[in-house]
């Protein structure tokens, strides 16, 4: 199988993004990560949607998470009204965020060239550079992981699903 | 004047310019001095390890040490949070009482744990309480950040100046409570005062927010309670022998160490957790600052400067207690009062020693100049740099310039109520 065969064209956020945005691409599509492009609309790095949360949760909390114990449960709902107005951008510049690299890939490449790469580099996603058209293509960790499943696990192997 | 002499000073004044400038860590800036002073000759292993005099003051580093463990494990029990949000509901939601009690609460924690400490927990559980009643927290954040250096006067542990000027005087716990606790407490009333005047009209109180702060629980902030009831009583104990020191003829250092090593043993925590707050780069800092002012003393010159201050004052130590307390203030304002103190209190001891019970008042102008001149802008102090970095990240930036308007003013007022009680104390 050909990496091209994987790709897929995901949603891609500028640091202008405000993380309540970002955090609606990230329910909505179920996603791990997000990608961020840089402003010559070029990918420029991923975001781990656990960091996007961190943007969401008050920032004194996250200094003293004790703190999120003291409130009763129409408290702890208010809390989430007072949302800091962080951007896309913030996190970028944060040094707590966990920025991921993307990974660039050939859309001939192998699944088991890019499995590798992208286990080597513990990368959650990789850009499929070259790809006919304009349209930007990244392969995910969870399509790559079925496509290795279907490809090889599934046969003649003693794996069997729950 | 020798080439070694010359040589020594320049690297003590360049590591001056780095620290002050913090263009590199002060750890780095401070090691690389001592070494620099090793490879000229300043000083040797034997003054460096063994020498009372021109050595790593040893007392300081393992007092540090120890108090850095047993707060360290004080820290996660959750104590702070509870006393901040049972002060805020007791206070019933009115601003500006919930202030003072913020203010008292942290001024007595610095006393007895450092500030840093004390800021850092602090800080988190005000922003809470602020957000409930939807009252500025820059106010707040101020406010406490200043009763933190005022508080940590009062006693020998309470800031790092401290520690230094009674190992280098050889002062107890009690002669600081003798000494200090009262001034300190005067200022922390006069204190509550200022920031009812310049704080008031920001501090509006808002009944509807009033229940949100009654709602909270503060029982729920203790995230253990054994821990929380183990460290007390340890903490009960390390007091009880710093203030029967005389009687038990035990260091304060190695009090702190054996208050350390119990709690410790009965908590037995995981390694992990007993370090997490030991900041070994400040102790490593102290060690290099130690090792550059010991080889000043080794090659006379702090002994040279001490002749002609001697020369200087004559027996008008009131004169020098009063230059002292402004001049430390200042100089504490803008650059760190840890390699203030250090290279000071050699010099401090000279009059002393010189002057005898007359002069023994110097060290408490040194004191109270040194450590409340930490208000006086906002890098003054390590709380002050912390508690700014921590309203930046919650979207409260607070400037430079604002923080150091109020500095001024009260330093001003700390530092001028103080100048009175040492006359009135010590020379009236």
């Amino acid at each position: 199988m050909r990496v091209s065969e994987l790709a897929i064209a995901i949603p891609v956020v500028d640091r202008d993004t405000s993380a309540v945005a970002a955090a609606q691409i990230i329910a909505r599509d179920s996603r791990a990560t997000i990608v961020v492009a840089g402003p010559d609309g070029q990918s420029l790095a991923a975001i781990s949607a656990v960091d996007v949360l961190r943007a969401l949760v008050p920032r004194y909390i996250m200094d003293d998470l004790s703190l999120a114990a003291v409130y009763d449960e129409r408290g702890a709902d208010e809390a989430w009204h007072d949302v800091p107005d962080r951007t896309i951008g913030d996190l970028l510049n944060d040094d707590e965020s966990r920025i991921l690299d993307i990974l660039e890939v050939g859309p001939d490449d192998t699944l088991l060239s890019v499995a590798a790469r992208m286990a080597d580099t513990r990368a959650v996603i990789a850009l499929v550079k070259g790809m006919p058209g304009d349209t930007v293509k990244f392969v995910t960790l969870p399509a790559l992981l079925d496509a290795v499943i279907h490809v090889g696990l599934g046969k003649d192997s003693k794996a069997s699903t729950p | 004047m020798t080439i070694q002499v010359i040589l020594a000073l320049v690297v003590f004044a360049g590591a001056y310019v780095f620290i002050a400038t913090e263009w590199v860590s002060r750890m780095t800036v401070a090691l690389v001095g001592a070494g620099l002073m090793i490879i000229i000759g300043a000083t040797d292993d034997h003054g460096v390890f063994f020498s009372e005099e021109t050595g790593i003051d040893w007392n300081v580093i393992f007092l540090l040490l120890g108090m850095m463990i047993i707060v360290g494990i004080l820290q996660q029990s959750g104590l702070f949070e509870f006393l901040a949000i049972w002060a805020a509901k007791r206070a019933r939601g009115r601003p500006f009482v919930i202030m003072v009690m913020l203010v008292l609460i942290t001024a007595v924690l610095s006393a007895f744990l450092d500030n840093v400490t004390t800021v850092l927990l602090i800080a988190p559980v005000t922003l809470l309480i602020c957000e409930r009643l939807a009252v500025p927290v820059v106010p707040f954040l101020i406010a406490e950040i200043m009763s933190s250096n005022i508080g940590g006067t009062a006693t020998l542990i309470g800031d790092p100046p401290n520690i230094i000027i009674a190992s280098r005087a050889g002062l107890s716990f009690n002669d600081f409570i003798v000494n200090l606790a009262p001034i300190v407490a005067i200022l922390l009333i006069v204190f509550v005062g200022l920031c009812w005047l310049l704080f008031r009209k920001q501090l509006r109180y808002n009944p509807e927010r009033v229940e949100r702060v009654m709602a909270l629980n503060p029982r729920e902030a203790i995230r253990d309670v054994t821990l929380l009831v183990k460290s007390l009583i340890v903490i009960a104990l390390v007091l009880a022998g710093f203030v029967l020191h005389s009687i038990v003829g035990v260091g304060p250092a190695i009090i702190a160490l054996l208050g350390a090593g119990l709690l410790v043993l009965i908590t037995k925590l995981e390694p992990r957790k007993i370090f997490a707050d030991v900041e070994w780069e400040t102790l490593l800092f102290f060690v290099g600052l130690f090792i550059m002012v010991g080889s000043l003393v080794n090659l006379g010159v702090i002994e040279q400067v001490g002749k002609v201050a001697i020369d200087a004052i004559g027996d008008n130590y009131f004169g020098a207690a009063t230059g002292l307390l402004f001049g430390s203030a200042i100089v504490s304002g803008i650059i760190d009062n840890i390699p203030y103190v250090a290279t000071m209190a050699p010099l401090t001891n000279d009059l002393v020693q010189a002057g005898g019970a007359a002069a023994q008042p110097l060290w408490w102008a040194l004191a109270l100049g040194a450590d409340l001149g930490g208000n006086l802008t906002a890098i003054g102090a390590s709380a002050n740099v912390v508690v700014l970095g921590i309203a930046k990240r919650a979207g409260h930036p607070i400037s430079f310039w604002t923080f150091t308007k109020y500095g001024i003013l009260v330093t001003a007022v700390t530092i001028s109520l103080s100048l009175p009680y040492v006359w009135l104390r010590y020379f009236a």
